[in-house]
């Protein structure tokens, strides 16, 4: 693989991750053995169908939860030993989050939402930059309740985006929203990903979508099928679904 | 069981910490409801059984000395039934088991028996000699306090004459309940008791044969007090009387019955405040209940549950609570009602005072329980009614957040969003803020006036003890003192100090409205004897013109240089007018005082009932007290240490008892209602809770997110609390303010404090049991649901 040799560090690396939930007197196995590395400004989509394991991966990622056996690398930082302060840290300097249902805070206006992450960050952007890059600059002292549902996804974003965190996280990121208004969101992560040079993992159980990313992971039954790599993304204004 | 029933009880299960919390708040309600009204039921039931069997009377009367014969002419006062004429001495004790003089009063029984009233009830031993001059029966306070049994001795100084009395009985009187002298505040069964003897023998020992110096009567049904009482003041005028007392002016009488009424009052509002503080409770927390589960409701009208079936799931809620917090409080009302009881029959002497729960106290309290418990589940239960079962189906709408009243604030926009997050909560959901509010501050409150009658025991004691009466000794004279009486005294072991002491006893009038009261002389210097006000300052004495307190000034509506008319009640009986010099702001409502030399310069020495403040080094403290009790002029003494200790072994474990109770009984509804909001707050917002923390929150950060609403309730009760305690404390006087005494509006930084403190250890308490819950808190399964 080229890029081996290009990235002499990934950003993420594990080495045969299992997570078992115990449910009463069955084992769940969400992860068997799941190796992979991801590196530094590429945007890795994950396949899979619904239960095959991808969200489970992706919070192992973004340090929600621990494997239940195997090793998960942030750069240097081994996420397996760290504890609970450690993993919060973490959260808070790298990792940008954006799930399906946005999560954004009912009682903050677009702008308040934003600037709860940038309060409490590094080198954070102008949250109204922030919400300037996702196209919101007009709505931005606007409540939740008084937006759509694509505005609030853009909002959500410009929230995991204005820390400027290492690795920005998506999970089924136009799950909820209709077709052109989650192509909207969609540009909204290719050109943050491109301006900012983050690294984006975005899950998806939508093949097209996956045109989008340098790179597609596809799971099954917790496992990990299948790798390959696109030689050229599409923007998401070429994907149709 | 039931699917349903099921169901309710695995929910309840899961809402454990919050019905907990709201069965601790219903057992409390339900123990104090039980144990006040039983206790209330009790008390009155003993004390008018009692009154009834011993016919306690309707007036008392007393006089210098009466012939017997009078006793005719009351007798045929119309309205009167019964007149039982005594003897009754004040006499100085030398008790083996205190190292004070102790003193006590000598009632005669008559020779053929039973008094016609005031029939004593004998708890033990036998009935007096007749003719006896050792045997005495004894009040039972008093031998308990001492240890007194049958055959046990103490010498008595009788008509001067010190003599051996031979305890025969321990008796309980219908007038002594509690056992006290009129004129002091402070029960003291060690040096203070009541006896009774033979009526031959007192009177032969006082110069009373044919004559009564003491009288008991009962009145006919329907007769009218007030006139019986004037013929019969005015029959007794030449014999030396000052007056007669009524059955409820009577002091053992009146500490009982006012007692008895604040039982009666509380057994009203404690339960009260609880039970409507358990209400709210039960109606926010049903209220979220049926928030979450709006699908389930759903899907039970879909499968053909009826709207009652559903209704009554929910009232199911609030009755397991309710019922789960009556048992408890019924078993815990017992305990506290013994306890109350024993309290209780620690001042007041019955000859049996038993606790038990009257059928009227069960059905009460399952009667309140069960409105509790209806009323808990209404609004719950109301809005699963109004709910369609379409609707149901779908989440519960958004909260939608809207620019608001804070949005126009200019300040507010530069708030952190943490800040503003807390804020339009609160300011969302305004009628919940505003009776979680009020419930904390009336927990303040109730803190705050509960403390502050200590406070003002505190203020008494101190006033009386270290600036009003400096004297390490009070004694009064018996009336045929000696005329070296004062040589007496000043040779006592270690006197530095003495300060002659004078009580005249008078009418006062001034227009139509007369008052009887005793003038009290004040030295010159006011070296140990000092008129204080309530702001602790001693207040002047003009050396001439009579000084009263403010209180009754304005009753007699009086101003300073008026002229009042004074008539002797003692000696020649003459009436003379002075002038008003001075008004004294002072706790005790009735007072008179003059300048020493002003008043013997009136009386032209003449007036009996005097005695002496003595300051006496304290290393002779043994001797003296040695001395004094054997000194014939000397009718009885007040030994300021003494009276300290008996405050304080009477009274001060009661004070702490209440204390804790008080504490207790506002930390629990204080931590009813902030435990409940939090958890009400933690199931609405705990997927934004969650947010936070996959944003990198810690778990301190999100605590202070959801406490903040909390503590913000809690900010604003705690002053309105302080404010409403100190209102409180400022009302109180006029509720019981009456002639013998005012309350002093006394509000300490100390208590205070104490309330901010306990309030602020109930949100600390919250937060800590918040924390854990929030360091549980599942990031990943809460994300996955979407409410
Ligand atoms: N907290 C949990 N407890 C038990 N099983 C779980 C839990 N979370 C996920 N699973 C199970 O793990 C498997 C993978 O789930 P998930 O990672 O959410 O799948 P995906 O995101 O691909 O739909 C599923 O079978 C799911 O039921
Ligand atoms: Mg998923």
């Amino acid at each position: 693989m080229p890029h081996e040799v290009n990235a002499p560090t990934p950003v993420f690396q594990t080495d045969k991750i299992t997570k078992i939930y115990r449910m009463g007197e069955v084992d769940v196995h969400a992860l068997r053995d799941v190796t992979l590395s991801i590196y530094s400004a590429e945007i890795v989509a994950i396949l899979g169908a619904s239960g095959s394991g991808k969200s489970t991966l992706l919070n192992i990622l973004g340090g929600l939860d621990v494997p239940t056996t195997g090793v998960v690398k942030y750069r240097t930082t081994d996420l397996t030993r760290a504890d609970e302060n450690d993993l919060t840290k973490f959260r808070r300097k790298a990792v940008g989050f954006v799930f399906q249902f946005y999560n954004i805070i009912p009682s903050l206006t677009a702008l308040e939402n934003v600037r709860l992450v940038t309060d409490i960050a590094d080198s954070p952007m102008d949250p109204k930059d922030a919400l300037r890059l996702v196209g919101l600059e007009d709505r931005m002292n606007h409540f939740p309740a008084q937006l759509s549902g694509g505005e609030q996804q853009r909002v959500a974003i410009a929230r995991a985006i204005a820390k400027r965190p290492d690795v920005l996280l998506c999970d089924e990121p136009t799950g909820a929203l209709d077709f052109s208004t989650g192509l909207i969101v969609l540009e909204v992560i290719e050109r943050v990903q491109r301006e900012l040079q983050t690294t984006v993992v975005l899950i998806t159980h939508n093949a097209t979508i996956a045109d989008m990313a340098d790179r597609v992971i596809r799971m099954r039954s917790g496992e990990i099928v299948e790798q390959t790599h696109n030689e050229i993304r599409k923007s998401p204004k070429e994907l149709s679904w | 069981m039931t699917a349903l029933t099921k169901k309710l009880f695995r929910e309840i299960k899961h809402l454990r910490g919050q019905m907990i919390a709201i069965v601790v708040v219903i057992a409390c309600g339900i123990a104090n409801f039980v144990a006040f009204r039983s206790v209330h039921a009790s008390l009155s039931l003993t004390q008018s059984s009692f009154y009834n069997e011993s016919r306690f009377a309707d007036v008392f009367l007393t006089a210098r000395r009466a012939p017997e014969s009078v006793a005719q002419r009351i007798a045929d006062v119309p309205g009167v039934d019964l007149v039982q004429t005594r003897v009754s001495a004040d006499v100085m004790l030398d008790l083996p088991s205190v190292p004070e003089p102790a003193s006590g009063v000598i009632l005669s029984v008559p020779d053929n028996g039973q008094p016609l009233l005031n029939r004593l009830y004998l708890r033990s031993g036998r009935w007096v000699t007749v003719g006896s001059e050792s045997d005495v029966m004894i009040s039972t306070a008093f031998a308990d306090a001492n240890g007194f049994e049958e055959g046990d001795q103490f010498s008595a100084i009788i008509n001067g004459r010190k003599r051996k009395l031979t305890i025969v009985a321990r008796v309980i009187s219908p007038e002594h309940i509690i056992d006290m002298p009129v004129g002091t505040m402070i029960l003291d069964n060690k040096r203070y008791g009541t006896m009774w003897m033979s009526r031959s023998a007192l009177s032969a020992a006082y110069n009373m044969k044919g004559a009564f110096n003491s009288a008991t009567l009962s009145l006919e049904n329907g007769a009218d007090e007030k006139t019986v009482k004037e013929i019969i003041d005015h029959i007794l005028k030449p014999y030396g009387s000052i007056g007669s007392i009524a059955r409820d002016e009577q002091l053992s009488n009146r500490f009982l019955s006012d007692d008895i009424a604040q039982v009666q009052g509380q057994a009203i509002i404690i339960p009260t405040i609880f039970l409507g503080v358990a209400i709210f409770l039960l109606n926010i927390a049903l209220l979220r209940l049926v928030g979450t589960q709006r699908m389930s409701i759903a899907i039970l009208k879909a499968f053909g549950y009826s709207q009652s079936a559903i209704g009554l799931h929910y009232i199911g809620f609030a009755l397991v609570a309710v019922s789960a917090g009556s048992i408890i409080g019924f078993i815990g009302g017992q305990y506290l009602g013994e306890g109350l009881t024993n309290i209780y029959a620690r001042f007041y002497r019955f000859p049996a005072l038993r606790f038990d729960v009257p059928e009227g106290v069960v059905v009460g309290s399952i009667v309140l329980s069960a409105l509790a418990a209806v009323l808990g589940a209404v609004s719950a239960v109301r809005s699963v009614l109004k709910l369609p079962a379409a609707e149901a189906m779908r989440p519960q709408a958004p909260k939608s957040f809207k620019p608001g009243v804070l949005e126009r604030i200019p300040l507010f926009r530069r708030l952190d969003p943490v800040t503003a997050m807390i804020w339009r909560t609160i300011e969302r959901r305004p009628v919940k803020t505003m009776l979680s509010i009020s419930m904390i501050a009336l927990a303040t409150a109730i803190l705050v006036i509960g403390r502050s009658m200590f406070d003002m025991f505190d203020l008494i004691m101190d006033s009386q003890f270290n600036s009003a009466n400096r004297q390490d000794a009070t004694v009064i004279f018996t009336n045929n003192r000696s005329a070296d009486v004062d040589n007496d005294v000043y040779h006592l072991p270690g006197v530095l100090r003495v300060e002659p002491l004078r009580m005249v006893p008078v009418d006062l009038s001034y227009k139509s409205k007369t008052k009887r009261l005793a003038i009290q002389s004040i030295s010159d210097e006011q070296e140990l004897i000092r008129v204080i006000d309530f702001d602790g300052k001693p207040v002047y004495i003009p050396e001439s013109g009579l000084v009263l307190t403010t209180y009754l000034a304005e009753k007699l509506g009086l101003a300073i240089g008026d002229s009042l008319t004074v008539k002797l009640l003692e000696g020649d009986r003459r009436t003379f007018q002075v002038p008003l010099t001075g008004t004294a702001d002072e706790m005790f409502g009735i007072q008179a005082y003059m300048n020493s030399e002003a008043l013997s310069a009136l009386l032209r020495e003449q007036g009996s009932v005097s005695g002496a403040a003595i300051l006496f080094d304290r290393s002779t403290y043994t001797e003296f007290s040695q001395k004094v009790k054997n000194t014939p002029a000397v009718a009885s003494v007040m030994m300021r240490d003494a009276m300290i200790r008996s405050f304080d072994e009477n009274y001060k474990e009661n004070m702490d008892i209440s204390t804790i109770y008080i504490v207790a009984f506002s930390m629990i509804i204080a931590f009813g209602v902030v435990y409940n909001s939090a958890r009400i707050a933690l199931s609405e917002r705990a997927i934004e809770l969650a947010s936070l923390r996959v944003l990198g929150f810690t778990i301190n950060e999100i605590t202070i997110v959801l406490l903040g609403e909390q503590v913000i309730i809690l900010i604003m009760s705690l002053p309105i609390g302080l404010i409403l305690g100190a209102l409180g404390i400022m009302g109180l006087p006029a509720t019981y303010e009456n002639d013998l005494f005012r309350f002093p509006v006394i509000i300490t930084d100390r208590n205070l404090g104490l309330a901010s403190l306990a309030i602020c250890c109930v949100a600390i308490a919250t937060g800590i049991l918040l924390r854990r819950k929030l360091s549980k808190l599942d990031l990943i399964e809460v994300l996955k649901s979407r409410e």
